[in-house]
């Protein structure tokens, strides 16, 4: 990761220097107006990344591509707040769970749906997932105009309790939206990452994603495992409605979303799908998202979007290199082409085999 | 244009001087040399990661060597594409053939054929007269006009053969090429061998089959550890030094007895085989039947049975059933027709049984079908195994478990290095398929089905697997042993069919057997017959 960084701040110092502006002038900006409601604001920014990027990375590690987590996100903010405002009046000690568990089931279920189609008919899903996203969208915005909107607004009822804002412990981040959910994150990626090593249903996951043919030889049921992963998935991006609905604005608008189930795979991509590394890319998402805000004046909000693109690139790039110089990681069975970096050990001549059925 | 004098059938002499090849930590040839005179048939022996094929793909141009020369004729000649190598006469066929099956022979020989560029169309007429008498010379019995894909494994070898000839290759590589054939089309490969070797070529035989290599060798260079370790000729080349030579301090240690390595029940229980003719069978087909895409029959009314305490082997040569027979026979699979019965319980069309109703199946592919590279040693091992994994508290584990519970069963089936942390992908061929057999052995299953289970690995190796199955036999499991070694079905079953275009002959006792009539059922030569009942 350390060069696919430097290669990014490169990159941006290029940028800079393309449009007329000095990076030293960035910088001293930057360090001059990066106070602490900004750092408030970047952990806000990761909270929601963190969810989104374990929803890609969950999946990920059963070898699926889950492009629904803006969707997801929809589903299970939509549900949370309106859980929590339609049992406003109950104590907080109850509302609260009950509105997390239904931003989790939500997810969820809007996960389970492409994995059901997956495990049942073998549809591919990321072309379900990027479906069910506009489905997502579109039945959230006909639900509030419809049905959920308070009178004359775009937005539901408030819900009857709330996470904390973090800036009542920590004052010097004041006003900034970092709440409570960030704790609900962190916790998430631990569970995460316990679930995956040391579980043994983590554990069948995982060897499902790494090899379904040997995983499916050796008597593990691929269906279920698939069903499993998308629901887990689902459900970490609905919990994005903790951090939107409970947390900030205390109520469901449609819009929030905004592209976070998206950059959700650039955290996982560079968090290598492992639970403990999303946190720390989902900063660094975050702290790019508000640079590029605090740097307004100087360079258009726009050139944040090509970083992140540019430390994509530099990312994907590193990592083949990486991977090239050690073994081909399938056991080292490829044809035969001059020049081509050879596996030792293949005494028996090239084996052109496909998978088996 | 005569074919005799097409490129002039008189091999160059080739010298392969100190070749060093590595492929990351790995040295492949290690200063190794050897010498290839014209008219000869020069064998290259060792185990399997000796660095035989990489030798030969050297020279074909395939791979660049680090260090080190090829001399043609006494002159350095770098060779740095296949190209190259076919103009100055050197040919290679592979395993796997490199042809295309819905193009004819001819098509398939022209392809990359000299004089054949931009927009010229195919002079078919010159080419099928050319190839007609080149095939009539060796008497191969190939009709230019007939589509690869409706050619038999033998023949297509041949066109591949004939594909190099036709470029005048004086000197042919030869990369395993009887590992496909049955005995039948194994003999005759050989005379071809010796025809090319009279009319002053040279044939290089990369073999792990020390039978071929005493029947036809001139000369015989023995490669271990990508060194060369000995050359033998002519009149000295004898089996037992052969071995010496290619296992080297290896062969003389004793390979791990059956006392030392018990598997499943206790092995106290005595277990004749034919004892057990009167009880129930382990596993019992009948008529079974599997149909794949499109109507196609890929098993046709399969019945066989096994006994507790007996090995059934299938012989047959590749591609003629044998994955779709051991996913089928190990509940893998549903069959469209017949019935199964597996330890007392009956299966009919459709049905699959229960996980914990299957036998543990060693499948034909260890590297695509049975271990998942990238994970660990112990993750292998415990794939599919959760159920049964002692170290699981309510369905969670610590890795240093996991791992304790790992290391014994690595140790006890000789997997080495006996670093269970490693990943599958870094062990050699030798050490997965012992990993395979350790897990499917270990999940105290009583059948067991092994598809191919010493393909490709070495003789060390090999030698630990049959232990372990005749171990196995020996506490009262039964197993299947699907395989295209007749010698391995021979060393090890008790009974023994031919699977020949997806039908299943009817088994025979070891002792009964006539082994030339098995070797001609291989190939369709004799109708296999249905089992009766």
């Amino acid at each position: 990761m350390g060069s696919a960084l430097a290669v990014a701040v490169v990159l941006a110092a290029l940028i800079a220097v393309l449009l007329g502006v000095s990076p030293a002038a960035l910088v001293a900006t930057l360090g001059a107006r990066f106070g602490p409601y900004a750092w408030g604001q970047v952990l806000f920014r990761a909270t929601f990344l963190t969810f989104t990027g374990l929803a890609v990375a969950l999946a990920f590690q059963a070898g699926l591509f889950n492009i629904g987590a803006e969707g997801q996100a929809v589903v299970g903010s939509l549900a949370c707040a309106v859980v929590g405002a339609g049992l406003a009046p109950l104590p907080g000690v109850i509302l609260l769970p009950a509105a997390v568990a239904a931003a989790l089931a939500g997810g969820a279920a809007w996960g389970l749906l492409p994995g059901w189609l997956k495990a049942r008919f073998g549809t591919h899903e990321v072309i379900n997932t990027i479906m069910l996203n506009f489905i997502a969208l579109a039945g959230s915005n006909f639900l509030m105009t419809r049905y959920l909107a308070l009178p004359e607004t775009v937005r539901t009822a408030d819900v009857g309790a709330s996470l904390p804002r973090l800036d009542n412990l920590v004052p010097g981040l004041h006003g900034s939206a970092v709440n409570a959910s960030l704790w609900l994150a962190l916790a998430a990626v631990l569970l995460a990452h316990a679930f995956l090593h040391h579980t043994a249903a983590g554990f069948k996951l995982r060897a499902v994603g790494r090899g379904l043919i040997q995983a499916r030889t050796a008597g593990i049921e691929p269906g279920r495992r698939i069903m499993l992963a998308f629901a887990l998935a689902g459900g970490a991006a609905g919990l994005v409605g903790t951090n939107f609905v409970l947390g900030y604005k205390h109520y469901y608008e449609d819009g929030f979303t905004g592209g976070i189930g998206f950059l959700g795979i650039a955290v996982a991509l560079v968090a290598r799908n492992e639970p403990l590394g999303i946190f720390p890319a989902a900063l660094l998402f975050g702290f790019l998202a508000e640079a590029g805000l605090v740097v307004n004046t100087l360079l258009p909000r726009e050139m944040v979007d090509v970083l992140t693109g540019a430390i994509l690139l530099a990312f994907i790039v590193a990592e083949r290199l990486r991977r090239r110089g050690g073994r081909d990681l399938l056991g080292g069975r490829r044809p035969n082409r001059a020049g081509g970096p050879e596996p030792p050990g293949a005494g028996a001549g090239p084996v052109l085999r496909g998978a088996a059925p | 244009m005569a074919l005799a004098t097409r490129g002039g059938a008189r091999a160059p002499e080739v010298r392969l001087e100190r070749i060093t090849k590595r492929f990351g930590a790995t040295l492949a040839n290690d200063e190794a040399s050897v010498r290839l005179e014209p008219g000869t048939i020069h064998a290259l022996v060792g185990e399997n990661g000796a660095g035989k094929s990489t030798l030969m793909r050297i020279l074909y141009g395939l791979l660049h060597a680090d260090c080190g020369r090829i001399l043609i004729d006494g002159v350095e000649t770098p060779i740095l594409s296949p190209a190259q190598a076919l103009a100055r006469g050197i040919g290679m066929i592979h395993q796997h053939f490199m042809l295309v099956p819905v193009m004819t022979v001819l098509e398939n020989i022209a392809l990359g054929a000299e004089g054949l560029r931009g927009l010229r169309a195919l002079p078919r007429a010159r080419l099928a007269r050319e190839l007609a008498e080149l095939f009539g010379h060796y008497g191969f019995d190939i009709d230019p006009q007939a589509h690869v894909a409706d050619l038999g494994v033998g023949e297509r070898q041949r066109v591949e053969i004939g594909r190099l000839l036709f470029r005048g290759a004086r000197l042919l590589i030869c990369d395993e090429p009887t590992a496909v054939l049955a005995p039948p089309e194994v003999r005759a490969f050989l005379t071809i061998l010796r025809r090319f070797r009279d009319e002053g070529r040279t044939v290089v035989l990369i073999t792990h089959k020390l039978g071929e290599v005493l029947e036809v060798a001139d000369r015989v260079t023995v490669l271990r550890g990508g060194r060369v370790v000995g050359e033998m000729e002519g009149a000295e080349l004898d089996r037992d030094a052969l071995v010496r030579l290619i296992m080297g301090d290896a062969g003389a240690a004793p390979s791990r007895t059956a006392a030392a390595v018990p598997i499943g029940a206790a092995p106290s229980r005595q277990v004749q085989r034919a004892a057990n003719r009167g009880e129930q069978p382990m596993l019992a087909a009948r008529e079974l039947t599997v149909r794949g895409a499109g109507g196609r029959v890929l098993l046709e009314r399969v019945s066989c049975a096994v006994h507790a305490g007996e090995i059934l082997g299938v012989a047959g040569v590749s591609g003629n059933g044998q994955g779709e027979l051991s996913a089928v026979l190990a509940g893998r699979l549903r069959f469209d027709e017949g019935t199964l019965q597996l330890g007392g319980c009956h299966y009919s069309a459709g049905q699959l049984p229960d996980a914990w109703q299957r036998p543990a199946l060693i499948p034909e592919d260890r590297s695509s079908e049975g271990l998942i590279g990238p994970l660990r040693l112990w993750e292998n091992l415990l794939l599919g195994r959760t159920q049964e994994a002692p170290f699981l508290r309510r369905g969670w584990y610590t890795h240093r478990a996991a791992r304790a519970w790992a290391r014994p069963q690595i140790d006890r089936f000789s997997v080495t290095p006996c670093d269970e942390t490693l990943t599958a992908d870094a062990l050699s061929g030798g050490n997965q398929q012992k990993l395979l057999c350790a897990r499917e052995l270990l999940r105290g299953r009583r059948l067991l089905i092994a598809n191919q289970p010493t393909r490709g690995i070495d003789i060390t190796s090999t030698a630990f697997v049959h232990t372990v199955l005749r171990d196995f036999r020996a506490t009262g499991g039964s197993v299947i042993l699907i395989s295209a070694d007749l010698d391995e079905i021979l060393a090890l079953a008790d009974q023994v069919a031919v699977l020949y275009r997806g039908r299943l002959g009817a088994a025979a006792p070891r002792a009964d057997l006539d082994v030339e009539a098995l070797g001609r059922a291989m190939v369709g030569l004799v109708a296999a017959r249905r089992s009766s009942g």
